[in-house]
């Protein structure tokens, strides 16, 4: 008996574990990136990664140790404007705005209509205003100087990607919610009236939206996850028609100086690719830039005109925590980055 | 003589107890110690196993509560009445346990388990949890099948030695909880008719706090409403005590809020869950020569509404309904010559369907036989039993139609009393079962996935118990060590993207614990007792799917290492008090067993005080119990907040003549 009693305790005791030394976050932010991981639903494990590039120390908590605080549950887009970062946390339904040299907490925006959570997606800017996609079918505008929400504008259900373009915001309407009933419109946006001007039908699921040199409009449309394949259309920025479809799979995108890096990920052969595509001459480049064997889960990209790299987001099996991997811009593997759970955005800093 | 009485009434009875009390047998000639010790918390020959006066002090609210208690036994709790809670036994998921109520099988098709915290404790005589054994006596064929057995045992459905007995109890607790339970029975030695009714409801409104980096979120749970109401009525009837027919119907309603997980800056829910089931089981026993026979027959319609108004699509919400009907029907025979040998084996046919829009197909059905053959030999050193047991599933459906065909093996062999004293027993076992996938994981819209194959367990244990009987203090101790291994484990994984999950089969598990419990129980005087149990059990439960995973060899997510109980209760006449604490080590919200996923462990202390009164044919029972008296802030489910220090009073009266 006493033997059974001095063990239960004896395990009380054991199971104390003690906590690893955190990496030290510099105050002021230069030479690094900060990296987004999304976490999963329902864990408010959200979190932003900070990565030395001099000596590839990963600070895995870099909004906690700033704020004392935790990012909440599922980050979606973090965008810098101007001497701001823009973090959008869509399952706590909150915008989080902090200081670009420091990553401190200049204000949180908790979007609310009443009790009902708007559900914030992604973020793009104009002017001294930020456009907001909320999954609850509206963009919310907010003034980047008084930091508050100043209008709400409708467009269609589960908004995802919203670029700008010639005065004019698209939004990506994705129906994502009522599936397989998806919806398949860019809801285009009179920026002097913030009025809904039109809806182009661009195809089924629309996500990601980005803007060429010319102000041509390229949306992911990405089907049903099944016999319909994620596609990239091209909307002509003058007359606003769907003129192209290209014929190769796509999931995301990213600028690389004129062109832009392509991303897919095969579910069912869980193979990764990332192209090159000129939107200029709207040809392919090079349809394999990097050899992504090392990637199991691509779930983003993006390049860092600083160094002139490609910086991959592995997001593993989604339950395990990520990878950001580094290429040369000619797709040479080079390193790798163990950050938070599913890294989706990333921010680099000279 | 009590014995032999008992015994009579589960042969009779033919219902799912008669096993406990052929093996409790041998123990007659050194339990004459009190008749007390049977009242609480003991270690009866492997077999968990909680009884009336032990669930009683420990106020619990439901079997889930209940079955904490248990070594080897982990709960996974939501939170708040009525709130889901699941178990893992010995390291394996609850589905692979078979739920049996009063000798009838629940069937669990749709979603793979039952919610335990739905299954109430006022009409409940015994919970047994049965790892490593064969199944309980006449017990339905599907439990011999089971990897791990869960058998509770009501007082609606069971024969009594009282002719009338009038049962009422009321509860008052925290956040607005109040129970009422009304049953009667009336029981002579031919039949025995039963009814009851109970409804409870509480607001779950209680405070919590969850850490936010340094600082902490003080909260309210809301959303938690919840309430639920039950009727059973039941009826007997014994034939020249060579057979029994029994018939009882019951039907079930609750209907509760969702509150979810505590989102950080978002902590708002709307969802709610109405059930409404309704069942009727019968039974029917008869001697054939040698041969006890026992039939029975199932029919089950439960309904279950989710709503979630928050839901951002076009319809304004997400609304659902599921409707699942199932029927069980089987036969049980036993023989033996009392020559030592034993031979037992039955079937039992299932059909089980389900309606739902919801579901990628249209009312999904399941056709599902469980045969066994077991023989068992009382040796004069070891008691041996082999049984093999198989199950031949049928799915079918607009779109589908998969068969699946297995045979189990089941071998167990126990040493008698061994030593100068009869005192030491010891036991191994290996076991090989499996569990089909449910219809959820099938049929579910976007997540469930056609081409899973059941999940399979292999078993391996052995162990010993200790009988230590001198004077007043009896005390008895146990000891299992396990190794078990889960290949084909069904789990949810996310395919497309965080949103979007599906059903894989792509664990191995393998669980090395072991666990020791004992029971000590010293007697002052004719007046007075101190009881204390002991548990700890340790489970290294690990992901050994790919080495080359990061969570290769980690502990799986929500079990812990260690965990235990420790309670103490001392009996002066009619009064007692009771002192109950749990503990558990850290666990990790996910495989990874990363700082990031670390989910604190907890220590629950609950203490209570009871005092009962008996005048003439009435007696009136009273307790009072504080409950986390240490006010511990914890979860089992991340971000699943569970109520802090929190009060309940009830009184129980019961007439008897």
């Amino acid at each position: 008996m006493r033997y059974v009693i001095s063990l239960f305790l004896l395990v009380l005791v054991v199971s104390c574990h003690k906590e690893p030394i955190e990496t030290v976050v510099p105050e002021s932010l230069s030479n690094g990136f900060l990296v987004l991981n999304e976490g999963l639903f329902q864990q408010n494990n959200s979190s932003i990664s900070w990565v030395d590039n001099q000596n590839a120390a990963v600070n895995a908590d870099f909004f906690l140790s700033k704020n004392n605080r935790l990012l909440g549950d599922t980050g979606n887009d973090m965008q810098i404007y101007g001497g701001k970062i823009y973090v959008v946390v869509n399952g706590s339904s909150s915008l989080e705005v902090l200081e670009k040299s420091t990553g401190k907490s200049l204000k949180q925006i908790n979007m609310f209509v009443g009790n009902t959570a708007k559900s914030p997606r992604s973020i793009t800017f104009h002017g001294n205003k930020a456009f907001i996609s909320c999954y609850d079918g509206f963009v919310d505008v907010l003034d980047t100087t008084s930091l508050s929400i100043v209008q709400r504008i409708q467009v269609a259900s589960n908004p995802e990607g919203l670029a700008v373009s010639n005065g004019k915001l698209f939004v990506a309407n994705s129906g994502g919610l009522n599936f397989p009933n998806v919806d398949s419109t860019l809801s285009v946006i009179d920026l002097t009236t913030y009025q809904e001007i039109q809806k182009i039908t661009v195809g089924k699921n629309p996500g990601s939206v980005i803007v060429d040199q010319e102000g041509d409009i390229y949306v992911i449309a990405r089907g049903n996850y099944g016999s319909n394949p994620s596609r990239m259309v091209r909307v002509n920025a003058i007359n606003l028609v769907v003129e192209e479809q290209f014929p190769f799979d796509a999931l995301g995108f990213a600028r690389m100086n004129d062109n832009f890096l392509i991303t897919f990920y095969n579910y069912s052969t869980q193979s990764s690719a990332v192209r090159l595509f000129d939107p200029l001459s709207e040809t392919l480049l090079n349809s394999n830039l990097i050899n992504t064997s090392d990637i199991q889960t691509l779930y983003g990209v993006s390049y860092n005109p600083h160094n002139d790299k490609i910086y991959c987001l592995d997001a593993m099996n989604f339950t395990n925590t990520g990878y950001v991997r580094r290429y040369s811009s000619q797709g040479v593997y080079e390193t790798s980055y163990h950050v938070g759970l599913n890294p989706s955005k990333i921010l680099f800093y000279e | 003589m009590k014995s032999s009485t008992t015994l009579f009434f589960f042969m009779i009875c033919g219902l799912s107890f008669g096993q406990v009390i052929d093996q409790q047998l041998p123990e007659v000639k050194v339990t004459d110690i009190s008749t007390e010790v049977i009242k609480v918390i003991r270690l009866e020959d492997r077999i968990s196993i909680l009884k009336r006066a032990a669930i009683l002090e420990l106020q619990a609210e439901d079997v889930g509560q209940l079955l904490q208690k248990m070594e080897g036994v982990q709960v996974k709790s939501y939170g708040g009445l009525g709130g889901m809670k699941t178990i893992s036994v010995r390291g394996i998921g609850g589905q692979h346990t078979q739920l049996i109520i009063d000798g009838f099988a629940v069937s669990q098709d749709q979603s793979g388990q039952i919610n335990l915290g739905q299954i109430q404790t006022e009409n409940v005589e015994s919970v047994s949890m049965l790892s490593g054994k064969s199944s309980f006596y006449l017990s339905p064929a599907s439990s011999y099948a089971a990897g791990n057995v869960l058998s509770i045992s009501t007082f609606e459905n069971t024969f009594s030695n009282v002719k009338n007995e009038l049962r009422l109890t009321q509860k008052i607790g925290s956040f607005g909880q109040t129970d009422s339970y009304l049953g009667y029975k009336h029981s002579t030695d031919k039949w025995f008719f039963a009814a009851s009714g109970k409804y409870r409801m509480a607001n779950g409104e209680y405070p919590f706090s969850v850490r936010n980096g340094s600082a902490t979120y003080e909260g309210v749970r809301s959303n938690n409403h919840y309430q639920d109401a039950n009727g059973v009525f039941s009826i007997s009837r014994n034939f020249n005590n060579r057979s029994k027919a029994f018939i009882s119907y019951r039907t079930w309603y609750s209907n509760q809020e969702l509150p979810g997980a505590v989102i950080l800056y978002n902590d708002h829910s709307v969802q709610t869950l109405s059930q409404l089931s309704h069942r009727i089981q019968s039974s029917y026993s008869f001697q054939l020569k040698q041969i006890r026979l026992h039939t029975f027959a199932v029919a089950t319609i439960s309904n279950m509404e989710y709503a979630d108004s928050s839901y951002l699509n076009a319809a304004g919400g997400m609304f659902s309904e599921y409707i699942n009907k199932s029927v069980n029907t089987g036969v049980n025979a036993f023989y033996s010559k009392g020559n030592g040998w034993q031979y037992s084996g039955g079937t039992e046919q299932q059909m089980s369907l389900l309606e739902s829009t919801m579901m990628s197909v249209n009312s999904p059905i399941r056709q599902h036989n469980f045969s066994f053959v077991s023989v068992k030999h009382l040796g004069r050193i070891f008691r041996a039993t082999a049984q093999l047991s198989s199950q031949y599933v049928l799915d079918h459906s607009a779109i589908n139609k998969s068969s699946e065909f297995h045979v189990n093996p089941f071998v167990q062999l126990e040493t008698k009393e061994y030593g100068k004293r009869e005192n030491l027993e010891f036991y191994t076992f290996y076991r090989n079962s499996f569990r089909m996938p449910s219809f959820n994981e099938l049929y579910y819209n976007n997540i469930g996935n056609l081409d899973l194959l059941p999940e399979k367990v292999n078993q391996f244990a052995i162990g010993a118990q200790h009988k230590h009987i001198k004077g007043k203090l009896n005390v008895r101790s146990k000891l299992n060590l396990y190794y078990n291994l889960v290949a084909n484990k069904i789990v949810a994984v996310p395919t497309k993207n965080l949103f979007i999950w599906s059903m894989q089969n792509v664990g191995k598990v393998q669980v090395l614990g072991f666990d020791i419990s004992t029971d000590i129980y010293l007697k002052f005087s004719d007046k007075s007792f101190v009881n204390s149990i002991v548990n700890y059990t340790f489970q290294s439960v690990i992901d050994v799917t790919d080495n080359t995973s990061p969570t290769y060899r980690h502990q799986v997510a929500y079990l812990p290492v260690h965990s235990g109980n420790w309670d103490v209760s001392y009996h002066f006449k009619r009064h007692g008090i009771r002192s109950s604490i749990y503990a558990n080590s850290l666990r990790y919200s996910l495989n990874e067993n990363t700082l990031g996923n670390k989910v604190d462990g907890f220590i629950l202390a609950d203490l209570s005080v009871f005092t009962s009164f008996a005048i003439k044919k009435h007696e009136l029972r009273l307790q009072f119990s504080c409950k986390n008296i240490l006010n511990t802030s914890y979860a089992y489910v991340r971000y699943y907040v569970m109520p802090g220090r929190n009060y309940l009073l009830s009184l129980n009266y019961a007439l008897r003549y």
